[in-house]
């Protein structure tokens, strides 16, 4: 945007604070509301979606004619006397946006900077059914995200080339049916069971509880399947190490008896226990039982067919990787995630803790687990967390200071040099200071980028004389990235940035 | 049982790890650092607009992938070739829902591809965020939108329907990269 036209805007009333939070001097706007927003409130509306506020960064986007006069017709103060009229002026962010309200004040955005009449306050009742959010609503502040079956009904993805599929020769087959069969009779034992036992408890539960064991099962027994399979192949077992080769076999030996005998005996109860499941509860459970569980197959075949699939590389006894390491790791990093990859990701091969049967996986791999405070806001230190208080601007350079600074390989001087600089105070705020906006925007328009390969003679020079020193101290370290961290450096220093992404 | 099983696992799973460098780019607000902390953490964070960038090493299957996020808004997209230098794979966030704006995407996407600095990515993921907004594209319209075929041709492509706030779909374009940069070891 033009200078001219950025003070213009921030001159309307209002707009000399954040709309939602009234911190001062706002960067950031809302084109669909025509307001003026902070860093923080601008991430708020960016989590709401395009739909309810499309954010733009006054400094750091291009800006259509459009969305400035979307600007022109807005106004801080116009939206919040609005929604004071409305009595959701103190609403969280989610709430106030996602109304009905809201909704009416973006057409009459949309109305206004097109040259037409705005649509009358009372028209805002024709705005209440698609609103996610109504006044005196308790509880959500945003709508449950929509649940999405990737990779169930529709493909959840398409590519250069068709994903590799796990091969199943028939052997694979049988072994395959064979789970089945067992996973269906412990899903019926354990039916028998629990609903025998269980008289008290509601038949939703039962039914999610037979679900589990029945998926529990399934994954087990193929597991095994997919294991045995490949022990039993000659070539892919010599190249196992006999140790491991021990250990695999007897564990395979072990669990595909047990699920032998379990099919076995699952198959030969399977009419009794069914007739009395059905006894106990009805056909017409049985009934659904029996397709929940076919169901619950099919999808997840379904999804290997659409989706990367998991199993692509079964774990482990093959020439290409010697023992079966990538599943548990992965596992692991799964656990540590999200309950997602158990739904999705590791039913197929089998190799999850639960196969294993220990909980150590996580510690096992050196997965770290899921944090407690993991939030890091915004733009957060990737090689040492910054303290809170510390700035996204800070936190990145800093890093990326430890970054190069960690490098060996030897290095033009003036790159160890910027870096030194930027490490001595290169971006404090005076050096910041050295650079405005009209700077960038010049340099810009005679397509003088600055580039990797020529010196970065700014940053350099608002530094410090000791970082200049201190740059000629360091004997040099760097590869690429110092190069590239050298370069970045000078961009931002360029763009004339401070820690709110904007122009002194 | 728990125990030998680890330390098998604890030495097996150091052999054969492959350091990879990815980049994420995608235009602003399209889900980029929410996607980067979802797979690094396995939560949802409230993130602010990226200035600068988040890396991250994320750790999966046999791959330790040094994942580069940038910022997106206009004016920070010029620094986006900073990066290009010695990238195995891009990450291509795209908004489903934000139809307006994919046809920007599909130009920086072609402009980010055609730069000699990414000759070295061999793969392209493109993930369709935030599928679960009303009127998303589905994967398959983005593909063909960005005319996915034409601009990553000689590369290895894939559009993965997702949702970065609940986790759907993260993992199977993730598991699809693994893969790919797996084969290229």
């Amino acid at each position: 945007m033009q200078p001219a036209l950025i003070q213009e805007i921030c001159a309307m009333p209002g707009n000399g604070a954040c709309v939602d939070c009234l911190t001062p001097k706002p960067q950031w706007a809302s084109v669909s509301f025509g307001t003026l927003l902070c860093l923080d409130c601008a991430g708020r509306h960016r989590g709401l979606g395009v739909h309810i506020s499309f954010v733009r960064s006054v400094q750091m986007d291009a800006w259509k004619d459009a969305q400035i006069d979307a600007m022109k017709v807005g106004g801080n103060q116009a939206l919040q006397d609005f929604f004071r009229r409305q009595g959701i002026i103190d609403e969280p962010i989610a709430n106030k946006y996602n109304s009905a309200a809201a909704a009416w004040y973006r057409e009459r955005i949309r109305c206004l900077r097109q040259g037409d009449p705005a649509p009358s306050e009372s028209t805002i009742k024709d705005f209440e059914a698609a609103a996610m959010w109504h006044p005196g609503d308790a509880a959500p502040s945003s709508a449950p995200p929509r649940r999405v079956g990737l990779g169930a009904g529709a493909p959840s993805g398409i590519g250069s080339s068709a994903p590799s599929r796990p091969t199943r020769d028939s052997r694979a087959d049988s072994d395959d049916a064979l789970a089945q069969t067992a996973a269906q009779a412990w899903s019926f034992l354990s039916s028998a069971v629990t609903s025998g036992a269980a008289v008290v408890s509601s038949s939703a539960a039962v039914a999610a509880e037979r679900l589990r064991q029945a998926r529990l099962a399934e994954r087990l027994s193929e597991g095994v399947g997919s294991i045995s399979d490949q022990v039993r192949s000659g070539e892919a077992a010599r190249t196992v190490t006999s140790s491991a080769s021990a250990f695999w076999s007897s564990a395979t030996a072990g669990a595909s008896s047990l699920w032998t005998t379990a099919a076995t005996h699952g198959s030969t109860f399977v009419d009794s226990v069914a007739k009395s499941v059905t006894e106990m509860e009805g056909p017409g459970d049985a009934l659904s039982r029996h397709s929940d569980v076919a169901r619950d197959r099919r999808a997840r075949e379904e999804a290997m067919r659409m989706a990367p699939p998991p199993g692509s590389k079964l774990p482990g006894i093959d020439a290409d990787s010697p023992l079966p390491q990538s599943r548990p790791q992965a596992a692991a990093a799964a656990a540590a995630a999200e309950p997602v990859a158990s739904d999705m990701g590791w039913d197929d091969s089998g190799w999850d803790s639960d196969v294993v049967g220990d909980d150590d996986a996580r510690d096992a791999v050196g997965q770290p687990a899921p944090r407690s405070d993991p939030a890091p806001k915004g733009p957060a230190a990737p090689v040492a967390s910054p303290p809170a208080s510390a700035s996204p601007q800070r936190a990145a350079t800093a890093s990326g200071s430890t970054y190069a600074s960690k490098a060996a390989a030897p290095a033009p001087a003036v790159v160890a040099a910027q870096t030194a600089a930027a490490e001595a105070g290169g971006f404090d705020d005076d050096a910041w200071g050295e650079f405005d906006l009209e700077d960038e925007e010049a340099g810009t328009g005679s397509g003088a980028a600055p580039d990797a390969a020529k010196p970065a003679a700014p940053t350099a020079a608002a530094a410090p004389a000791e970082s200049a020193q201190k740059a000629s101290q360091a004997s040099g370290a760097g590869d690429d990235d110092d190069a590239m961290w050298a370069d970045l450096d000078q961009d931002m220093a360029d763009l004339g940035l401070d820690e709110d992404g904007v122009a002194p | 049982m728990g125990i030998v099983s680890s330390l098998i696992r604890g030495v097996f799973e150091r052999l054969g790890t492959k350091d990879s460098r990815v980049l994420m780019l995608g235009l602003d607000a399209a889900g980029k650092t929410t996607i980067l902390y979802k797979l690094k953490v396995g939560e949802t964070v409230s993130t602010i607009p990226t200035i600068g960038f988040n890396v991250e090493k994320l750790q999966y299957k046999r791959c330790e992938m040094t994942t580069w996020d940038v910022g997106g808004q206009e004016r920070l997209r010029r620094l986006w070739r900073h990066y290009y230098t010695g990238t195995d794979a891009l990450i291509f966030v795209v908004d489903s829902a934000d139809r307006e704006r994919l046809s920007d995407a599909a130009e920086e996407l072609s402009a980010v591809l055609s730069d000699p600095g990414m000759s070295e990515c061999k793969s392209v993921l493109v993930y369709a965020n935030k599928q679960d907004l009303p009127e998303a594209l589905t994967p398959d319209e983005i593909a063909s939108e960005m005319r996915m075929s034409e601009v990553a041709a000689g590369r290895k492509w894939w559009v993965q329907a997702c949702v970065g706030v609940s986790n759907n779909g993260l993992y199977e374009g993730l598991d699809w990269l693994a893969d790919r940069i797996m084969e290229s070891a």
